[in-house]
């Protein structure tokens, strides 16, 4: 009874269905398991990171890696304050979010990657996991999520663990975007990027999940789906699902796209901006803002949305032009600043400026 | 050591610089021409002075007891108690004679000034303004080219000594404008406003600022207000120019002249001044009296040293001018009357078991608690109260350590005791019995770390204390004295205004002889925002290096001791964002270092109360051809650049010394685009609100993420962005259409992903915009939430993170990465996790460590015991 993006997820490399050329290649890291090197990989959201990370797992250990459970870490950080950290694992991997920890991530890379570093697996044996069912390899797989939002310390930190005890461990970092991981780590790392799906094989996996499922649809549908998802197959499964269930397992060409909530604000937002151009405006877009961040919406994805948008709306080159230079802008002082509110507003007013004129 | 003489004889340097006495040793007295006397020279003189009526008799009085203080001083050794009585005695005659001589007798400003004033005396001020040309009203614009620094002779001082400064603006005789009410209205072409009203302040008239039928005459400005010339006309008050001004101040002659108004404010003068001689005198009379009953006791042989008559003659002005009964409190009269008559009805209300609020409604009250600023007598007022009804004080200040044990040890025992005293002494009278006791905890908002739950149980004291308590604080609104709210009566002491001060002051001036003028009293009060106690430490400083405080260095004595208020965040939003201050008449009296010292009063807030209020402005500093939103545009764009600062400063760089700039950029600038009037209230920054509901939100998606990340695969903003809008579909729908029989489809559901009841909850939360479920929730029929909530809580449900505590499974030590060999034997299940076939192995494993068994009902263990396979899940968080 799960979702559809969970219940179709593929579980080998094998029934990985798009990006064929990377299957191939981790199938062929999975043979040399011996010497499987520390991997990063990165792609946007919901092209498959963590499928296709699971996938290699699977192929390397057997299925035993889909034996998940979740641990409880303690750690004490060097100001005595006892922090908690949810470790999701299985007999062969460790899973860990440092950025759950925010600025205490480099407490979770030193303690718990190191013990684990440290601890040789002693029941190893030759061959395959298929083969014999003991232990496949003497090196643990740790994987790290979210590494792009790891601190500058903790990626220190991990360049020597990944050197020092690379016979006992090996690391997959998973990431969004590589601009904030530190050169060193990238030069110990095999750098996979994992493309999202193009619109045909978003196009296949839809269909082959709508006739498992009985659900009929009009081809044409797909597309919009496809399009509207922006390469992002979870996005694309969640919003197959959701137009369906509207729709009582019925789809036509004609039916609507469900956006999600968050974007569907976003959108009215950028409607009343360029139709109501003044303070009061402005004022009502705070509230709105306010109650987008509050329900953890970043505030990149806010003026990014905002700005593509307004960007549609607008028919003018240079007005086009204008708005994208004050999105990137503010995008940089977003970055660079504590409080997104200010830097949303400014962007907001000075769009209403821009365009008034 | 300076000798205390030399302060007494330059008291009377300009009313009798004959008597003036001095100790050329002193490096002060040796810049100018002195006389010296012998000091024992001066009772004579005294005498001689006692005969002239012509001269000020209070002057002379002073001087005596001055002499006689001295003198005590002086030659402590010597000083017999006989020569110490023949002293008072000649105050006490010179007491008896002064109100006939006042009659008589000019007030000392003008002694001293008196050359000049040889006009007429008789002239009254409504013929100088007749001779002076009323302005016609329907044309307002005079304009002159007189140039005048106000500044600049107002900092000069003296006006004797800069002729330059009396060319410019002509010298009015003392006091000259008394008895005349002025209204300013509309610009002057060369005083600013403000000079203006101290000028017309100065020489003792009252300065308003609304024009009634009280008004003697108007200064008409350019630009005046239409209102106020109609309301001219009407009332037929006499309207003159700056010119005219000028001429009346060079025209009056002191002290305002004839004329009955000028007669009654004089009269009103003299009998302020002749209340502070009284008082003055009944001061000495008391001390004198201390003194002998020291000097009689140290006679009889008693062990009275000379420390101890020192200690008398040293105390701080503020203990020695302390009120000593409940008429010297200088305002809040009403606030005392209400803690007098609480604290003298309290044992009525005891008998009563205040029950009953009576009809002032104080009666339900067994505390009090005095709040208001600093130096306004709250202290002061407890303990006079106190003494006046019988009462003795038992005090517990900051300087006492007042955590809830040590409260406990001590103050409770003292709450029990005088229960029973209370018991014994029913039929006694009360003054008699000495055993009544009023606790007065002061400084209660001082308790802080050290004083760990002091403030609890000093409320709980409050409700079942048998023996009165005063509380006192400064600040009664923090959240830290929300325990007292309601259980304590409130009585707010706030600042007195000048008029109350002043008696007292004047009372002090004469007592130690120094000259105040009474119209500068104001400018103190202005200058320390009406506390008393820094007023009288003030003069205690002043006049050890002069003994005038008047208009030619009131300004700068008000400068020098101006009280820095650090301002709230509301009132530092109110001046930033005030039109008037970017203006560039503003900006001179109101410059940029001042602007960025109200960021620095509190510079948490002062960004965020920028931030919150700007849009809601009327902004009257527009540039020409500028738009409201242009303006708008630019101070967000400058708020969004003062947080790059605040970055910098804030984060690991800690740039410190930004500081100053982060004041323009996030305050100042932005401020200064749209500053003008306030649309409407100044609302509280609303980020920090927002800002811990963003924490509280990123924590409950942690949680659901948590849960959820056995069966998804993704971080938590992509359960946020993605998941979430499809999965509350799938958590709601069911239960909008099909009712109660959509519930086990939910459950089904949620045990899929690990959640729970409240995870279900909060994943209804978190949608915004037009899918927010509160609507759609209350459509739900109650019966299906309720049979929801039930069916959910009978059955078991798997959970994904169990946390164990010290259990063998997870913990900060053990290495759970501990190869699980009863895993291993699975490791070749087929792809997707298949739940029968290990079951019976990992069963036998989960009741051992399983708490989650254990700690649901006996009933639902033995379900999950006989058949394990209803919760295939539970087996995966092994």
């Amino acid at each position: 009874m799960s979702l559809w993006v969970d219940k179709y997820r593929p579980k080998s490399l094998e029934a990985l269905s798009h990006t064929k050329e990377l299957n191939y290649f981790l199938q062929s890291l999975s043979s040399e398991a011996r010497d499987l090197p520390h991997l990063l990989l990165y792609g946007p959201n919901g092209s498959g990171k963590k499928t296709r990370c699971m996938a290699l797992l699977q192929a390397i250990f057997g299925s035993g890696v889909y034996k998940l459970k979740i641990d409880v870490r303690q750690f004490t950080t060097p100001s005595n304050r006892k922090l908690e950290l949810n470790v999701v694992s299985s007999p062969y991997h460790l899973e860990i979010t440092p950025s759950d920890m925010g600025n205490n991530d480099r407490i979770v890379i030193q303690e718990l990657l190191k013990e684990v570093a440290q601890v040789e697996q002693v029941d190893f044996q030759t061959g395959s996991a298929s083969e014999s069912g003991g232990l496949a390899h003497r090196y643990k797989c740790v994987i790290i999520n979210e590494a792009d939002s790891l601190t500058r310390d903790a990626q220190a930190a991990l360049r020597r663990t990944m050197e020092k005890y690379s016979r006992n461990i090996r690391l997959i970092m998973l990431c969004d975007t590589m601009s904030s991981i530190i050169a060193p780590i990238k030069s110990r790392c095999l750098l996979v990027r994992v493309p999202s799906p193009t619109n045909s094989e978003t196009i296949d996996i839809l269909e082959k999940v709508c006739k498992d499922e009985g659900v009929s649809a009009e081809a044409e549908i797909f597309n919009k789906i496809a399009d509207s998802s922006n390469g992002n197959l979870r996005n694309a499964l969640l919003t197959l699902e959701a137009m369906a269930l509207n729709n009582e397992m019925s789809l036509k060409s004609t039916s609507a796209i469900i956006r999600p909530d968050w974007l569907v604000v976003i959108l009215k937002m950028a409607n009343h901006i360029l139709k109501d151009k003044s303070v009061g405006c402005l004022v009502e877009c705070r509230s709105t803002l306010y109650d987008l961040l509050a329900h953890c919406i970043p505030a990149k994805t806010i003026l990014q949305e905002l700005a593509f948008a307004l960007l549609k709306n607008v028919n003018d080159d240079t007005l086009k032009l204008a708005i994208m230079k004050c999105a990137s802008t503010f995008d940089e002082r977003l970055r660079l600043g504590n409080k997104p509110i200010y830097h949303l507003e400014g962007f907001i007013a000075k769009v209403m400026c821009e365009t008034s004129s | 050591m300076v000798d205390i003489r030399e302060f007494f004889g330059k008291g009377q340097e300009t009313g009798r610089p004959n008597s003036k006495s001095s100790n050329a040793s002193t490096k002060r007295e040796s810049a100018r021409p002195t006389i010296r006397n012998n000091s024992a020279l001066n009772p004579i003189e005294i005498n001689d002075l006692d005969e002239d009526t012509n001269c000020n008799s209070n002057m002379a009085k002073n001087e005596q007891t001055g002499e006689a203080d001295l003198l005590e001083i002086k030659l402590p050794n010597q000083a017999s108690s006989k020569r110490v009585s023949t002293m008072e005695t000649s105050s006490k005659a010179q007491q008896q004679a002064a109100p006939s001589v006042k009659q008589k007798k000019e007030p000392p400003q003008r002694a001293s000034k008196s050359k000049k004033a040889s006009v007429n005396e008789a002239i009254s001020a409504d013929e100088i303004l007749s001779q002076i040309p009323s302005v016609d009203l329907s044309a307002v614009h005079v304009k002159e080219n007189v140039t005048f620094d106000f500044r600049g002779k107002s900092q000069a001082g003296n006006d004797a000594e800069s002729a330059a400064d009396e060319a410019d603006f002509p010298e009015g005789r003392p006091n000259c404008l008394l008895g005349l009410t002025i209204v300013f209205t509309g610009l002057l072409p060369t005083l600013e406003r403000g000079a203006a009203e101290a000028i017309a302040k100065r020489y003792g008239a009252r300065v308003t600022k609304s024009i009634s039928s009280k008004t003697s005459v108007v200064v008409l400005g350019d630009e005046a207000g239409p209102k106020k010339l109609e309301k001219i006309k009407q009332l037929g008050i006499k309207a003159i120019d700056e010119d005219g001004f000028r001429q009346l101040i060079t025209g009056m002659p002191a002290e305002g002249g004839a004329g009955t108004a000028a007669e009654k404010a004089r009269q009103k003068l003299k009998d302020q001044e002749d209340q502070a001689q009284r008082d003055a005198a009944e001061m000495v009379r008391k001390e004198a009296e201390e003194l002998k009953k020291l000097d009689t006791s140290r006679a009889a042989g008693a062990d009275v040293n000379e420390i101890d008559r020192l200690r008398e003659e040293h105390k701080l002005w503020t203990v020695k001018y302390a009120p000593t009964n409940l008429n010297q409190i200088c305002g809040n009269k009403t606030s005392v009357n209400k803690l007098k008559n609480w604290l003298s009805n309290w044992s009525s209300y005891q008998k009563q078991g205040f029950k009953q609020p009576g009809r002032d409604g104080l009666g339900v009250y067994r505390a009090a608690m005095l709040y208001g600023p600093p130096g306004i007598g709250k202290t002061t007022a407890a303990h006079l109260v106190a003494k006046e009804l019988g009462y003795d004080v038992l005090e517990q200040n900051a300087s006492d350590v007042r955590s809830k044990s040590l409260l406990n040890a001590g103050v409770k025992n003292a709450l029990d005791n005088t229960s029973v005293v209370g018991f014994f002494k029913q039929r006694v009278d009360r003054t008699a019995n000495g055993q009544n006791f009023v606790i007065v905890m002061d400084e209660v908002d001082g308790m802080s770390g050290g004083d760990r739950g002091g403030v609890g149980q000093l409320a709980q004291f409050c409700r079942k204390t048998s023996m009165p308590m005063i509380l006192i604080c400064n600040e009664r609104n923090l959240p830290k004295m929300r325990p007292f709210d309601r259980v304590c009566l409130d009585i707010q002491f706030r600042r007195p205004d000048a008029n109350s001060i002043k008696a007292r002051l004047m009372t002090i001036a004469v007592r130690e002889k120094f000259r105040l003028d009474p119209n500068v009293v104001e400018k103190l009060v202005q200058s320390t925002r009406g506390d008393i106690r820094q007023i009288i430490n003030l003069l205690s400083t002043v006049t050890t290096t002069t003994k005038q405080i008047d208009h030619d260095n009131a300004y700068d004595i008000a400068l020098s001791w101006e009280k820095n208020v650090a301002l709230k965040p509301f009132d530092i939003a109110h001046k930033l964002f005030e039109g008037r201050n970017y203006t560039e008449s503003g900006a001179k009296s109101f410059p940029l270092y001042k602007k960025m010292e109200l960021y620095f009063d509190d510079f948490d807030f002062a960004p965020l109360m920028v931030q919150e209020n700007y849009l809601n402005t009327k902004p009257t500093v527009l540039k020409p051809g500028q738009t409201h939103l242009e303006a708008v545009a630019e101070a967000a764009d400058s708020i969004s650049e003062g947080d790059l600062v605040e970055r910098k400063i804030r984060s690991s760089e800690q740039l410190w010394s930004l500081l100053p700039f982060h004041a323009i950029m996030s305050s100042v600038r932005p401020a200064s685009r749209v500053a003008g009037q306030m649309a409407g209230r100044i609302n509280f920054t609303s980020w920090l609100g927002q800002n811990s509901k963003m924490g509280k939100y990123y924590r409950i998606l942690q949680e659901l993420q948590y849960h959820t990340r056995l069966s998804t695969s993704t971080d938590k903003l992509g359960f946020r962005m993605d998941y979430m809008p499809t999965l509350k579909r799938r958590l709601l729908d069911p239960l909008v259409k099909e009712g109660a029989d959509g519930i086990s489809e939910v459950i089904r559901i949620m045990d899929q992903y690990y959640l729970s009841k409240d995870d279900w909850d909060s994943i209804m939360e978190f949608m915004i915009g037009p899918d927010k479920t509160d609507s759609i929730l209350k459509k739900i029929p109650t019966a299906v939430k309720s049979g929801f909530t039930r069916k959910y809580n009978a059955a078991m449900h798997p959970v994904s993170i169990y946390k164990t505590g010290s259990t063998t499974a997870v913990g900060g030590k053990g290495p759970s990465s501990t190869p699980d060999f009863e895993d291993i034997v699975d490791a070749d299940d087929d792809v997707p996790p298949a739940d029968d076939e290990n079951e019976s192995k990992d069963d036998e494993i989960d009741f051992k460590k399983d708490k989650l068994i254990k700690q649901g009902k006996p009933k639902a263990k033995k379900r999950a015991a006989g058949a394990t396979k209803k919760v295939p899940a539970k087996k995966r968080k092994t």
